[in-house]
């Protein structure tokens, strides 16, 4: 494809620089990328593309209106300035441009690629207008366009293929199997975490866990003010309130085995354990813990009123 | 309740279906299963295999419909799940004798032998009878002798109608590559068919 962009060591052909301005357009293909690269050191060829820019502008101008008589001779002069010297790549330039604009554009062949593109309709309305106004004139280009155009007739009658029959029906059951796959894959994920699936839930959730926590809080909050009930006195409040029942529901031999040396040392163990600050916080958190799960069963299950998201019906 | 399917756009169809209409699917289906399974075939040149492949491109294209980005045109997509299926299903039943890509002249006499040992195989089966009459015209013939990724753009382009930007989007490539894929892909085409 190089071949036919830039004939002569390196500088750019008419088609890379007419590429170039459509891609100042917003055209941008990325054989414009090697094109301006080469365009920053080139002198000869920034020469050419502004001649070129010149042209597309007055193209422009050509779509809008219809052109008014000697309109080529008008771009021409307006263009060349008299005294003005132009560089050898500026006037071989315009040698071209004064070609094409008068009709004797002999030597302005348009490229395979191009003639393929004109013939896609694929090319921007300024080269289109070009390529339009050689074709009429040159037979060659004529012909060549021709044998493109046939390529694509062809190719655009061609058909189209069906699937064999049922192909829909059989698509919408494997669907409808994958889904239910996922579906239920998703639910058995969903009732292992026992999440809340609304935000309506969320806040249900969060407000009943921080009421046990609140509660909790404030007990633990009373005990601290009354100096006399330390954690160790509790406990050990407690330890013979529960002993004081089992003994109650005559289980000698747990009483039995309580009053034993080995109760005692798990009973001081025991003691040790619950007066140290560390164990009140992991037994508060587990606490929490607990509360936590014990709601969101809760919630679960009694089913609080949930705020469908998306509702998904047939 | 009762759309009429046929008259809604792409865009609205595809936000019917993610509410979860099934008619909205099946609309879907109902225009796009000859595009997308023909691109298929002519790409993979087997009914069987294209029809799964066209299945799978459907169920991923529904499965995701919900992340579909309506900036772009719904056809574009599908085709561009189908096109990575396929590239993957052709990427894995690779054969040495399919590298002959790197010369493009050296593909006909070769793919001449393969495909008459194809027609004279003991026994076609009625599928490949038909598969073999389907893509055995002229141009045809031509376009699956095509290196894949020259076929795939003239496919896009000239029987499915892609603009050339729908195509680089639908391929992941860029527009210049597009350009240069098509301009090849058509001068093999034509020199193949002045050939035969
Ligand atoms: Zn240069
Ligand atoms: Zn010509």
């Amino acid at each position: 494809m190089n071949s036919d962009r830039s004939s002569y060591g390196g500088h750019l052909d008419d088609d890379a620089i007419q590429s170039l301005l459509d891609a100042a357009e917003g055209h941008v293909g990325a054989e414009t990328e090697s094109a301006r690269r080469h365009l920053a050191d080139c002198r000869g060829c920034q020469a050419r593309v502004d001649a070129w820019r010149e042209v597309f502008g007055e193209l422009g101008q050509l779509r809008r209106f219809a052109p008014p008589g000697r309109f080529a001779e008008r771009v021409l002069s307006g263009i060349e300035r008299p005294g003005e010297a132009l560089s050898s790549a500026r006037a071989w330039s315009w040698v071209r441009l004064r070609r094409w604009l008068t009709g004797r554009a002999a030597d302005a062949h348009l490229s395979g690629r191009r003639l393929q593109e004109f013939a896609d309709g694929a090319l921007s309305r300024q080269h289109a207008t070009l390529a339009k106004t050689h074709v009429a004139a040159c037979g060659d280009c004529e012909s060549r366009l021709a044998g493109w155009q046939r390529l694509i007739a062809t190719l655009e009658v061609l058909p189209s293929f069906a699937p064999a029959a049922g192909f829909a029906e059989r698509v919408m059951a494997r669907w409808r199997e994958v889904a239910e796959e996922t579906t239920g894959r998703s639910r058995a994920t969903r009732k292992w975490l026992l999440l809340p699936r609304s935000p309506r839930g969320w806040v249900l959730a969060g407000t009943l866990t921080s009421m046990p926590v609140a509660a909790f809080a404030a007990v633990a909050a009373f005990l601290s003010t009354v100096p006399q009930l330390t954690t160790g006195g509790l406990a050990t409040y407690l330890w013979w309130q529960a002993r004081d029942a089992l003994s109650a529901l005559g289980s000698s031999v747990l009483a039995a085995v309580m009053q034993s040396g080995a109760a005692f040392r798990a009973y001081s163990l025991a003691d040790y354990l619950i007066a140290s600050p560390a164990t009140a916080a992991a037994a508060a958190a587990g606490f929490t813990a607990l509360m936590f799960s014990s709601i969101w069963i809760l919630h679960r299950n009694i089913g609080f009123p949930r705020l469908a998201l998306r509702h998904v019906h047939n | 309740m009762s759309l009429n399917y046929q008259s809604v756009e792409d865009a609205e169809l595809v936000t019917l279906a993610a509410e979860g209409r099934e008619s909205a699917y099946r609309e879907l289906l109902s225009r796009y299963e000859r595009p997308v399974f023909s691109l298929i075939y002519r790409m993979v040149r087997n009914r069987t295999v294209a029809e799964d492949l066209a299945q799978e491109a459907f169920i991923r294209t529904f499965n995701a419909i919900d992340t579909y980005n309506p900036q772009y045109k719904f056809s574009s997509w599908i085709f561009k799940i189908a096109n990575n299926l396929t590239i993957d299903h052709l990427r894995k039943r690779r054969v040495p004798t399919v590298s002959m890509h790197g010369a493009p002249d050296a593909v006909t006499p070769e793919a001449q032998a393969r495909t008459s040992l194809v027609v004279q195989s003991h026994g076609e089966s009625p599928e490949e009878y038909v598969q073999n009459r389907e893509l055995a015209g002229q141009i045809e013939a031509a376009i699956g002798e095509l290196r894949e990724e020259y076929r795939v753009v003239v496919l896009l382009r000239h029987i499915e109608g892609h603009t050339y930007d729908e195509i680089a989007r639908i391929l992941d490539i860029p527009l210049g590559t597009v350009k240069t894929y098509l301009h090849r892909a058509r001068a093999e085409l034509k020199l193949r068919l002045a050939e035969a």
